[in-house]
């Protein structure tokens, strides 16, 4: 970094890692997914998904996309002229549900119920 | 008095290949500046110690430097407001170094003039003066007082990735005439900053109003001009 | 002025995909009927939420590639290369998604 870091460039660095790993979820996930060929592929693809390591990359996945929606959020309320005294307590609120939702997130994810 | 160390990166082009730090123990009050610091190691220390000062009182903005990581006018930073220790002195970040702690700030100045920094009125002068009601002086009040310092850009994210962009200080500088009531170039304005390299790569990252000395809301300034345009162009499409 | 639609509709689409993630996330990951029990009823029993939900997830993700695209690749041509390369990805991606 050649700065120090602050809130702000703490919450964009989430923000740009979390969009570029998304788009390539994203671009694979479309992918793999068009290329399903009949109920055969469809169950493979249902089978492949009870693999432990694929729900613990769902349950990633789930913590990324969730700081990058709530961090989108606080991005998009700025801009739309929330005073820049809420940019970090907006960012903390922001972190809190992200921390929340990965917590609840998982433990569905991983077996238990909600 | 006590002991201070600043450590200060330095760089002579006919010299070094590459920047140098070097470490200097001096006896300061902790209620002097930075700045006294590099007066006190230029006269007694070492002579060839570079940087820019003028006026030394927070106006001017030709002493900004990289203080312990925070970019800020040495002027305007007091001894006892920065940690104990080493006090660490870098130039600028993403400005090119000419000599130690002096960069290159031609390329900066060359996108506040992209900004347009003047006023365009080809209405006829009244007798006396363009005239501005305390109301319409008020909206543009905090970007009056920007010094063109450096310090916004060179702590933008973007503005060290991106060459072209225009940075905070230069958009600030559109901010400061586009609400400004006795300017008419709004159009041009608007077309000068709504680019690749403008508006669109301000991602309201924060730090210049962490940093900017005069404690100017810029990107609070940004997001308006980004509203703006977003108006004016839905506007039109409305109207045709 | 160049740019303001297409960074408006990164906000748009933005919004649109926290809802379109909710419940695309519901579907596929809690609905009664097993894990990817709802998957193809609900794919096409909605077609224009599905299509609008695509294509904003998308635009979303390939403009925000194309920004930092924008942002750090210095050499013009390099720069267009990329463009296009991410254009016709996105292009392929939702022809192939919409024409089913």
């Amino acid at each position: 970094m050649r700065h120090k870091l602050y809130t702000g460039s703490f919450a964009w660095i989430i923000q740009r890692v979390s969009g570029v790993l998304l788009a390539l979820f994203l671009t694979l996930h479309l992918y793999f997914m068009k290329n399903i060929n009949g109920p055969l592929g469809y169950q493979s693809i249902a089978g492949m998904m009870k693999n432990p390591l694929i729900k613990f990359g769902e349950t990633i996945l789930l913590m990324v996309a969730a700081a990058h929606t709530l961090n989108g959020i606080r991005i998009v309320l700025l801009e739309a002229g929330a005073p820049t005294r809420f940019q970090k307590p907006l960012f903390y609120l922001a972190a809190l549900g992200i921390v929340v939702l990965s917590i609840t997130g998982a433990y569905s994810l991983l077996g238990g119920r909600i | 008095m006590e002991q201070y160390i600043l450590k200060i990166k330095r760089f002579d082009p006919e010299k070094d290949r590459k920047p140098r730090w070097e470490k200097f123990r001096i006896e300061m009050e902790f209620t002097d500046r930075v700045l006294d610091g590099f007066i006190k190691i230029k006269d007694a220390i070492d002579g060839s110690l570079t940087f820019r000062r003028s006026c030394a009182h927070g106006i001017c903005g030709s002493c900004a430097v990289k203080i312990n990581g925070k970019s800020g006018l040495a002027c305007q930073t007091i001894i006892k407001d920065v940690p104990p220790g080493e006090i660490v002195i870098e130039p600028l970040p993403a400005f090119p170094v000419i000599k130690d702690l002096v960069v290159d700030i031609e390329p900066f100045f060359g996108k506040n003039r992209e900004a347009m920094p003047y006023l365009i009125n080809n209405e006829p002068p009244p007798e006396l003066e363009r005239l501005q009601s305390p109301e319409e002086q008020e909206k543009i009040l905090q970007s009056i007082t920007c010094i063109m310092c450096g310090c916004c850009a060179s702590s933008c994210p973007s503005y060290w990735a991106d060459k072209e962009y225009m940075g905070p200080s230069a958009l600030l500088k559109a901010y400061r005439f586009i609400m400004d009531s006795r300017d008419r170039a709004l159009e041009e304005r608007m077309n000068s900053i709504a680019k690749p390299h403008g508006l669109w790569r301000c991602h309201s990252i924060y730090n210049c109003v962490e940093v900017c000395p005069k404690e100017i809301d810029i990107t609070s300034h940004i997001a308006k001009l980004k509203r703006l345009a977003v108006k004016k162009k839905l506007s039109g499409f409305f109207k045709g | 002025m160049k740019g303001i639609l297409t960074w408006l509709f990164q906000r748009i689409a933005g919004v649109i995909l926290i809802s379109g993630l909710a419940a695309h996330f519901t579907v596929m990951h809690f609905s009664g009927s097993g894990r990817l029990g709802g998957f193809s009823a609900e794919l096409v029993s909605t077609p224009c939420f599905n299509a609008v939900f695509l294509a904003s997830a998308i635009y979303h993700g390939f403009y925000g590639l194309w920004g930092i695209a924008v942002e750090y690749i210095q050499s013009k041509n390099l720069l267009k290369t990329v463009q296009a390369l991410l254009f016709s990805i996105s292009a392929l991606l939702l022809t192939a998604w919409l024409a089913a």
